[in-house]
């Protein structure tokens, strides 16, 4: 049950970004880059997926995140929390305990046989409903979730992640544009913030990571990846 | 709708959306370019392997650039093979592509 305990959002970004680190779901790479789904060359990974295998990580992160909602969207604004294929899954449904909602989960498409279900889980006409996933870099996933939650019957305004890239202005116009309002625990910023606190990863990585989250199509396309994408 | 396929995997962006964009072309070449539907059904099948397997893992930059080198030689060979080959030629990449394709070679 949720501790009703509402640190500052700082200071839960700060946490957040410390135990990512702490399990090494963090990685830079400046040399050899990462190419993100979008074509994107970048110094940098996320594995969110890894707080899974953390109990008291996963424990104190769903605090966090029952209290970033409650505080920022309400105590009863929602009926149900769903959780996107298939890294939103567990954490949808530890959230979900935590604030005493049903659950549900949206697969990335229809299974194409038998039911041809893209929900999973009972939806109530009308109700509304928490989409949860790991992480995000353009929204591009969360908008499908939504849409498919929305063809079901709920009502989806709001969406929260573990991880909120926060490297292009347009992610949260566009979630906006859709009718969803962004909610996140911490972003990349957050983690270099820690990074420079703490002496993680040399100056020169640091240097790296920084100018790619200040300019990452530029940085991009002066490592042989992606120097537009579509948002 | 060979060269859309390597019009879209000679690009910058290799991530998973251009073999999303592939794997749209195939699929639809597969209906319009009917005496080509094999070739299209497996390079579809090679692009929707690739978006399952990155989708949600990290892609190196140099795993992606050898990716689209060989998608890109595969659909210049099919093209070869179907435009200008005997039934011959045309039987053997099919077959050869088929076996590289359940070996996971590809």
């Amino acid at each position: 049950m949720f501790s009703n305990a509402f640190p500052e959002r700082a200071l839960m970004a700060e946490m957040t970004a410390k135990m990512l680190l702490e399990i090494d779901a963090v990685h830079f790479r400046a040399d050899k880059p990462f190419t993100f789904t979008s074509g994107l060359a970048s110094p940098v990974y996320i594995d969110c997926r890894k707080l899974i295998s953390y109990p008291r990580i996963r424990m104190t992160l769903m605090d966090f995140a029952a209290s970033q909602i409650l505080r920022t969207a309400g105590f009863q604004k929602f009926q149900a929390v769903a959780g996107g294929e298939t890294a939103g899954i567990p954490f949808a449904a530890w959230l979900a305990d935590k604030l005493v909602l049903p659950m549900q989960y949206v697969r990335k498409k229809p299974k194409g046989f038998g039911r041809d279900a893209q929900i999973e889980g009972d939806i109530i006409e009308g109700a509304n409903v928490l989409l949860v996933e790991d992480l995000t870099t353009d929204g591009g996933s969360k908008i499908n979730f939504c849409e498919a939650l929305r063809r079901a019957g709920a009502n989806v305004t709001d969406t929260l992640v573990i991880f909120y890239y926060d490297i292009f202005p347009q992610t949260r116009e566009k979630l906006k544009e859709h009718g969803l309002e962004l909610h996140w625990l911490a972003t990349w910023w957050d983690v270099l913030a820690v990074c420079k606190a703490q002496n993680y990863f040399d100056p020169k990585t640091l240097d790296e990571v920084e100018a790619f989250l200040t300019n990452p199509l530029e940085w991009s396309g002066q490592h042989g990846g992606a120097m537009e994408i579509s948002l | 709708m060979y060269e859309k396929l390597i019009t879209v995997m000679q690009g910058d962006a290799l991530g998973v959306q251009a073999y999303e964009e592939c794997s749209r072309i195939a699929a639809l070449a597969i209906t319009e370019q009917t005496g080509d539907a094999a070739p299209f059904l497996l390079l579809g099948m090679i692009a929707n392997r690739f978006i399952d397997a990155y989708r949600d893992q990290p892609l190196s930059r140099k795993t992606a650039e050898d990716q689209a080198k060989r998608y890109v030689a595969l659909c210049i060979a099919f093209r070869d093979a179907f435009e200008n080959g005997s039934d011959a030629d045309q039987l053997r990449i099919l077959n050869e592509t088929a076996r590289a394709y359940n070996a996971e070679t590809l």
